[in-house]
């Protein structure tokens, strides 16, 4: 990605689309730390609360699986699809799927899995992962995804019209909708009390294909879980303000029993996440309602784009899920983070997610993951900027060199850095010369 | 089994975890001022915002007999809608409340192009946690869904378009 201007703007624009609706409640603030306290309540209370949910799913003759890891919940799904002979599945968005590599292990069982949200049908028929998990494919110009569906849909070359390929993936999709013989959905929430489950989309896709085939799977992670109906007005409201700026998802669907002549399954997967409960600087982490905002946000995230991470998840949120799964191989997207504050300052479930990213590069570095070359530049860095006098020197030089030095030296083999992408150009003023100018300004 | 495992992990994990205990819901209530001489103006806004069109039939009574309106394809340049009775609607985001009660089969919500809601004006509720308060009253039978507006999707460089999988077309009749 050379020019990542627009990526950059694109979200920014949902940001603000969440900061207007966000302020349009003057008691955001106050659904905030009911969020994460319900949340705390809920992990404090996980195993109960799972326990009370499988009764009463059960009860409402929901058949509830429960899988160690993404092997096991591959097994199930495949178990129950493969007894009723099912060729053709239309599956939702559902990041927990995408994390234990569903769709590439029903392929080789002989079961086609057709990705229903646009987002991803876009990147599925790319062959790659969504790079957000609100918005699969921010990272798509319009006219890639147009000559994508010239290739694979037959569309009109050279139309890339947002809404003249949005209306011919409907048709595509809906062939796929009317064939299918399975649902595979996710899960935003499940009700203890109730026994029932929330899938939240604007698209109807979820409730399209539940609704037209007789056998639905939903998978969850044990995180899933809130207490009562009474706590989903408060989630209800902050999900899609958060996500999207939207005061509610258009589809806010709840299923409690299957269908009359038809079948309800439920995975409850683990897959790590009771190991996170146990780790006490990052067990926040589970308090997430995938919205997506603190990516949003990310000034990292909207420069380098959700594939630079490495994770199923990316962002701020992915980078500490990520070192959760395993730090070695994932834990180099902490270092992504500027510690600026802001995904912990929109968070909806207020999770610490700073704090967090900051703690798991102490582990990183503690744990011998940190490579000896970046270990003398990181000291070389904090020298430098140890003391005001030392700080403004290595500015100064950095400002004549970037000004004066060939481009041969600057990209010579030593910037790995510059080998894709073009340096910053220095601001012409200093924030610290700003500051002393306005300082003295009357206003 | 892995159920015991799971449970057990989560045990061995959380016995040590603080009691947190469940907010109290006043807090969020108290800011709360529904005014309800403006809300069916504030919900016809909200209706909009979600890329539907919210038609007040509530004090137009020659339109209406029982519950149907004679001439409904007028609203739909002469198309069909499939017509559906909600329970109630929220005022804060425009959505409706559709459960067994309304359509026992679930097609009829997701499949056709066209949606004529059917909303008493009587039972709009100011927010989501009225919406919930209310649901727990009703109870759930074995669905239910809000509905706000027709299908729609920005995956394609962030612009909307309405008519994404569902329905094209959302209209709400406040009766």
């Amino acid at each position: 990605m050379t020019d990542t201007r627009w990526h950059d703007r694109a979200l920014w624009f949902v940001r603000q689309k969440r900061d207007s609706a966000a302020k349009s409640l003057p008691e955001w603030e106050a659904l905030r730390r009911s969020a994460s306290q319900i949340k705390a309540h809920t992990m404090a209370h996980l195993a109960d609360y799972l326990e009370l949910f499988e009764k009463n799913a059960t009860q409402n003759g929901i058949h509830v699986h429960w899988a160690a890891d993404a092997t096991e919940h591959n097994r199930i799904i495949a178990d129950i699809l493969q007894s009723r002979q099912v060729k053709n599945v239309v599956k939702s968005k559902s990041m927990l799927t995408e994390e234990c590599g569903l769709n590439p292990y029903l392929n080789t069982k002989g079961i086609e899995v057709v990705d229903t949200d646009l987002g991803e049908r876009i990147v599925q028929l790319r062959h790659e992962a969504p790079s957000h998990i609100v918005l699969p494919a921010i990272h798509l110009k319009k006219e890639e995804v147009g000559s994508l569906f010239e290739q694979e849909l037959g569309t009109l070359p050279g139309n890339s019209d947002p809404t003249y390929l949005t209306h011919a993936a409907r048709k595509h999709l809906r062939e796929h909708f009317l064939s299918a013989d399975a649902a595979i959905t996710g899960v935003n929430f499940a009700v203890a009390e109730e026994g029932l489950f929330v899938v939240c989309t604007n698209e109807g896709n979820a409730d399209l294909g539940t609704a037209i085939t007789n056998l639905h799977i939903a998978s969850m992670g044990i995180e899933k879980i809130i207490p009562s109906l009474e706590h989903l007005g408060i989630f209800t409201r902050l999900l899609a303000r958060s996500a999207t700026g939207q005061p509610i998802t258009t589809y806010t669907s709840h299923f409690k029993r299957p269908k009359e002549g038809g079948e309800l399954h439920i995975v409850i997967v683990d897959n790590g996440r009771s190991a996170i409960l146990g780790q006490t600087d990052t067990a926040q982490a589970l308090h997430c309602i995938r919205c997506g905002a603190c990516m949003n946000t990310c000034p990292t995230y909207r420069r380098s784009g959700g594939h630079s991470y490495g994770y199923v998840i990316p962002g701020p949120i992915g980078s500490t899920l990520g070192a959760s799964r395993n730090l070695e191989h994932f834990g180099k997207a902490v270092y992504k983070c500027t510690l600026c504050a802001s995904c912990t300052n929109i968070c909806p479930a207020r999770i610490d997610l700073h704090h967090q990213l900051y703690a798991w590069r102490k582990t990183y570095v503690e744990r011998g993951y940190l490579s000896p070359k970046k270990k003398r530049l990181y000291g070389i860095g904090s020298w430098m900027l140890r003391t005001p006098v030392r700080t403004r020197i290595l500015f100064g030089i950095s400002k004549w060199a970037l000004k004066l030095l060939p481009r041969s030296i600057l990209y010579s083999r030593f910037n790995v850095w510059g080998r894709t992408r073009e340096l910053p150009s220095f601001a012409p003023k200093s924030f610290a010369q700003l500051y002393k100018e306005h300082i003295h300004e009357p206003k | 089994m892995s159920r015991n495992k799971i449970l057990a992990a989560i045990r061995n994990h959380t016995a040590s975890m603080q009691v947190a205990p469940l907010p109290d819901r006043l807090e969020i209530y108290e800011s709360q001022k529904p005014d309800l001489h403006t809300s069916a103006t504030q919900f016809a806004k909200a209706v909009q915002a979600a890329g539907g069109e919210c038609i007040d039939l509530s004090h137009s009574s020659g339109t209406i007999s029982g519950s149907k309106i004679s001439n409904v394809e007028d609203y739909f340049n002469g198309h069909t809608p499939e017509i559906l009775h909600a329970h109630f609607a929220v005022i804060e985001n425009g959505a409706c409340w559709i459960d067994h009660h309304c359509t026992d089969d679930r097609t009829r919500y997701t499949l056709p192009e066209h949606l004529a809601i059917f909303v008493p004006n009587n039972t709009l509720v100011p927010t989501m946690h009225e919406a919930y308060a209310h649901i727990q009253a009703l109870g759930i039978e074995d669905f239910g869904l809000f509905l706000s507006g027709p299908s729609k999707t920005a995956d394609i460089e962030q612009s909307l378009v309405l008519g994404a999988q569902g329905a094209m077309v959302t209209k709400v009749f406040l009766i």
